[in-house]
């Protein structure tokens, strides 16, 4: 048995010695050439990571009432990619209306737009009526959507900016995009600021608090 | 011994693999290399609950009582607004007993054969007695009355039910939900009758208070 591992061996070392003395033979550059080189490729991959902060929750102000008539409120997130073609920022949510009371049946329409899904200037809601709706701010939110401004309103009146262009959630509960762009993130991130206006014109929602539910969704593109 | 063999290393290579990417799931953060990354937050509106009542017009009752004259009636009414989802209660009182005076004289407080309890008015002979009824859409007809009027010339419409006053809290209209934005009004009946007496001449008032609370 170990004479055949040593000749099996023996075969194997004169048969690459053999293949070797076949390549020198044949191979001009290493044989002949005076400078030899040879290109080396490093390859380095970058995955392509996307992350998005933890919106705090937010409780409008001022309480809507029998005397107050608006109310506004505002968050924001946060997101880091170092995708190439950069990121969009989209929001949707979680009932078909999106603010509804928690005990009292009540609840805002979604904010009707003169067109549709097409954000426009609160210009207060209709009499008998009383919505909810959203605006954004930040680096990376097309001003020409959502106007041009840098704070929600008054919290203490829950005027909106008169800048700021809104538009409701949608039924269908689906995404609307608030933000986007086409190259990666500073290390910090890229904050966008989502602005929430209610208002009641001649009519009284119910009391009680009513909660909305939103979503959003930082996808690298 | 070949195919135990085998089966050894494939048994140890799948729990290999499951164990590396449990290891994978623990020290890979999930946000950041996630192609999309979602992230939830909660909206809160606060709507308080408010009431309001409008300032019920004082009434002069007509006619006026005289040796010829015996009876008089009036009205009033409060609008009572509010967003309370529960509702409100509208509740009057007199400020005085017995309610209607004038100096030393008075009318006395309507007396129901069943103490408390609204019924069709009638004041026995030698007796003057001022009571009140209400109707609107937040009061029981059951217990007031199906009518939306007063009277007229004097008497008090037939189909209301009459009660004194007191000088504590009564309802006389109430919901479980709340009003239109417009408010809900609640009309007040006064009725002052004399039967075979003589009211002394003079200036009766009686102040009642209406009080609207959210339930």
């Amino acid at each position: 048995m170990e004479t055949k591992y040593k000749k099996i061996l023996a075969a194997s070392i004169i048969s690459i010695l053999f293949v070797q003395m076949i390549y020198i033979s044949i191979e001009p550059t290493v044989t002949m050439a005076a400078v030899a080189s040879d290109g080396v490729v490093v390859t380095l991959n970058v995955t392509s990571g996307l992350s998005i902060s933890d919106a705090t929750n937010i409780t409008m102000t001022p309480n809507i009432g029998m005397s107050a008539n608006k109310s506004i409120g505002s968050s924001a997130w946060t997101v880091s990619t170092n995708s190439a073609t950069g990121y969009t920022l989209a929001v949707k949510n979680s009932t078909a209306t999106a603010m509804m009371g928690t005990i009292n049946g009540d609840n805002f329409a979604n904010y009707t737009e003169a067109v549709a899904g097409t954000p426009d200037l609160w210009g207060g809601v209709a009499s008998g009526t009383k919505e909810f709706g959203f605006s954004a701010y930040g680096t990376d939110a097309p001003v020409g959507t959502w106007g041009s401004y840098s704070t929600c309103g008054n919290v203490g009146s829950g005027v909106v900016d008169p800048a700021a262009k809104y538009r409701g959630f949608l039924p269908a509960m689906t995404d609307i995009q608030i933000a986007s762009s086409a190259s990666p993130t500073t290390v910090g991130g890229t904050t966008t600021n989502i602005c929430f206006a209610a208002e009641q014109n001649a009519v009284y929602a119910k009391s009680g608090a009513y909660t909305a539910t939103i979503t959003a969704t930082a996808t690298a593109s | 011994m070949k195919i135990i063999s085998m089966k050894k290393i494939i048994s140890i290579s799948v729990i290999c693999l499951f164990l590396l990417q449990m290891l994978y799931f623990v020290v890979e953060p999930t946000i950041s290399v996630a192609a999309t990354a979602p992230d939830s937050m909660v909206v809160t509106l606060n709507v308080d609950a408010g009431i309001s009542i409008s300032d019920g017009a004082a009434v002069t009752m007509a006619p006026n009582l005289s040796t010829g004259i015996s009876g008089s009636i009036g009205s009033s009414s409060w609008l009572v607004k509010t967003n309370n989802y529960t509702g409100y209660k509208l509740d009057v009182k007199a400020s005085a007993s017995p309610a209607l005076v004038s100096g030393g004289n008075s009318f006395a407080d309507y007396t129901e054969t069943s103490v408390g309890t609204p019924e069709t008015w009638s004041v026995a002979a030698t007796n003057k007695e001022f009571g009140y009824s209400a109707f609107g859409n937040d009061t029981v007809t059951g217990t007031w009355g199906t009518t939306a009027t007063c009277g007229a010339g004097g008497v008090p419409n037939a189909s209301m039910k009459y009660v004194g006053f007191k000088i504590t809290d009564k309802t006389i209209a109430t919901t479980g939900v709340a009003t239109p934005y417009a408010g809900t009004t609640t009309s007040i009946c006064f009725a002052a009758e004399q039967n075979t007496t003589y009211a002394p001449a003079g200036v009766y008032t009686a102040t009642i208070t209406a009080t609207a609370t959210t339930l």
